[in-house]
């Protein structure tokens, strides 16, 4: 693939829902390649087009760019584009290379209901020695269930809960690859674990999350075709997935959280409420772990417990201890787990405790006396 | 994983990018020889701050960025179990770097050895040695820099060390 026509492809997949002018196209391709010619860039936009790979729509007099998901091979061409991408990443930060084989390897022996693996903000983290990863679990049949000494039968006749319970498990086993990856290579490290069908719920979620945001700044390091084939799936099916606006964490104002504890059924009287941002669960429970206000964090079982009651807005306890190891909060947020689920057993708990386990975290002590006074107050208990 | 010089300076941009006002940092130890090219690489990185302020807004940059660095700070002087003279900032090497917000410099070889001198392990030795034979530091030089250090550990152990180097490592 020519030079410019990668950086095009590159630079829309980073928001595969949306589309761009040409002008935003070459001024996101300056930012991040610090070169980008607005007539080659054009030129080249030109012979996509005709090569049936890009969309060229024209609104309000400007040429809008978008991929062309309907081309059969647009999945391949996005996939070389994460192939090139990590070729240049690890030209750049040669220390990487072992870790990658390394995950391949494991994946390949030891994680094979992995169907993708994302490293995020790659540039960014690897220059603050940190290491933060996706992986996209399959969640249909055939399931693999590991038989140990890396061997691996092939089960169809487990029930779906069967099948979902050994997902889960597998995703407790990945915590403890996380661990020895920070003790190997002495880098920070950090995963996400998401089945794929959870992965699709956030991509067509109209809440901020994380996920959405990390599509922005990735490199797809496994499974790159089958990666790019679901993204197309979502956008076939109609399913706009168009990423929101998102701000960092740590910048989420005590508004924003005040609005989003609201939806999720918790009310600070006194609080005048404006227009705000919705944020997903996870985010504002991290948030609310950044601000550090004790009657807040006092919330955060009362505000899992109603999600879990509303079953289809079950929290994601992957994201959630993602987020926390991010802003460095998990100790905090598994002592209110550890609350929470004295107060109100739930097996999603206790199995995301098992993956914290595996982290050997020290949790911070947590009184459970005021939480249990939230829970009943709001009906969660 | 050791750090080289490309590593440690965006690194520190991303540190530059979350200050607000000027700090300065003093390299030390086998950070203040990656930057003066003894070394090419390092697996720690030590910083040393003027005051506790700079050396707080540093970990308030650190924070919001969560990095995966172990960094071992100092503050006035106070490296590792050794105080330096009131001289050793004068001494220091400027660094160039194109930071908004940090001043960088690095120790002066003849007080990264008197800071080794105190722990002298084998790895110490082998700095020592380089940072001697690349600035042609005479044992002379390093005997009068260790009188004016002041050692927090054991007096008495700092002085066998320092026989210890002056006989093996210096010329």
């Amino acid at each position: 693939m020519e030079k410019t026509e990668f950086r095009i492809l590159e630079t829309l997949s980073r928001t595969p829902g949306r589309g761009l002018s040409i002008y935003e196209l070459t001024k996101q391709i300056r930012q991040k390649y610090k070169t980008g010619d607005y007539k080659n860039i054009y030129e080249k936009t030109q012979s996509l087009k005709k090569e049936g790979l890009i969309q060229l729509d024209e609104i309000g007099g400007s040429s809008i760019c978008q991929l062309n998901f309907n081309n059969y091979l647009i999945t391949d061409y996005l996939a070389q584009t994460e192939i090139e991408q990590k070729k240049q990443f690890l030209e750049k930060y040669s220390s990487f290379l072992p870790i990658f084989e390394e995950l391949e390897q494991d994946i390949n022996a030891n994680y094979q209901d992995t169907e993708s693996l994302l490293i995020l903000n790659p540039e960014q983290n690897a220059r603050l020695n940190k290491i933060e990863l996706l992986f996209i679990l399959r969640s249909q049949y055939p399931f693999t269930e590991m038989l140990g000494s890396g061997k691996s039968a092939t089960i169809t006749h487990f029930s779906a809960e069967q099948l979902e319970e050994i997902l889960e498990k597998e995703k407790a086993k990945l915590y403890e690859l996380i661990r020895y990856l920070k003790i190997r290579y002495n880098i920070k490290s950090n995963a996400i674990f998401l089945k794929r069908k959870e992965f699709e719920e956030f991509l067509q979620s109209g809440d901020e999350n994380f996920i959405k945001q990390s599509l922005t700044n990735k490199i797809a390091i496994f499974g790159e075709n089958q990666f790019w084939k679901t993204i197309r799936q979502q956008i076939k099916k109609g399913k706009q997935f168009k990423p929101v606006k998102i701000k960092n964490i740590d910048q989420i104002s005590e508004e924003e959280i005040a609005v989003n504890l609201q939806r999720f059924g918790y009310t600070e009287h006194g609080t005048t409420l404006t227009n705000q941002t919705r944020i997903g669960l996870e985010t504002t429970i991290v948030g609310i772990l950044i601000q550090n206000k004790a009657r807040q964090i006092e919330i955060i079982p009362t505000i899992l417990e109603k999600a879990f009651q509303k079953k289809d807005n079950a929290p994601n306890y992957s994201l959630l201890i993602f987020l926390a190891q991010k802003f460095e909060k998990l100790e905090k947020l598994t002592g209110l787990l550890q609350a929470y689920q004295k107060l109100k057993p739930r097996p999603e708990t206790e199995l995301a405790l098992q993956c914290i386990k595996a982290l050997k975290i020290k949790p911070t002590p947590i009184a459970t006396r005021s939480i249990k006074e939230k829970m009943r107050l709001y009906h969660a208990l | 994983m050791p750090f080289e010089n490309t590593q440690l300076f965006e690194f520190l941009q991303e540190i530059d990018s979350k200050l607000e006002k000027t700090i300065q940092i003093t390299a030390v130890g086998g950070t203040a020889m990656t930057l003066l090219k003894l070394k090419t690489s390092t697996i720690d990185i030590d910083f040393e701050f003027p005051t506790t302020e700079e050396k707080l807004a540093f970990n308030q940059a650190e924070q919001a960025l969560g990095h995966g660095f172990k960094i071992d700070q100092f503050v006035n002087g106070q490296i590792f179990s050794q105080q330096l003279p009131d001289d050793f900032r004068k001494k220091t090497i400027p660094i160039p770097v194109k930071l908004k917000h940090i001043k960088l410099f690095a120790l002066h070889p003849l007080d990264i050895v008197v800071t080794k001198i105190g722990r002298l392990n084998e790895r110490d030795e082998e700095d020592i040695a380089d940072c001697i034979k690349k600035y042609h530091i005479t044992k002379k030089q390093v005997q009068q820099r260790a009188k004016k250090v002041t050692y927090t550990g054991k007096e008495e152990n700092y002085q066998y060390n320092l026989e210890i180097a002056l006989k093996k490592l210096c010329p």
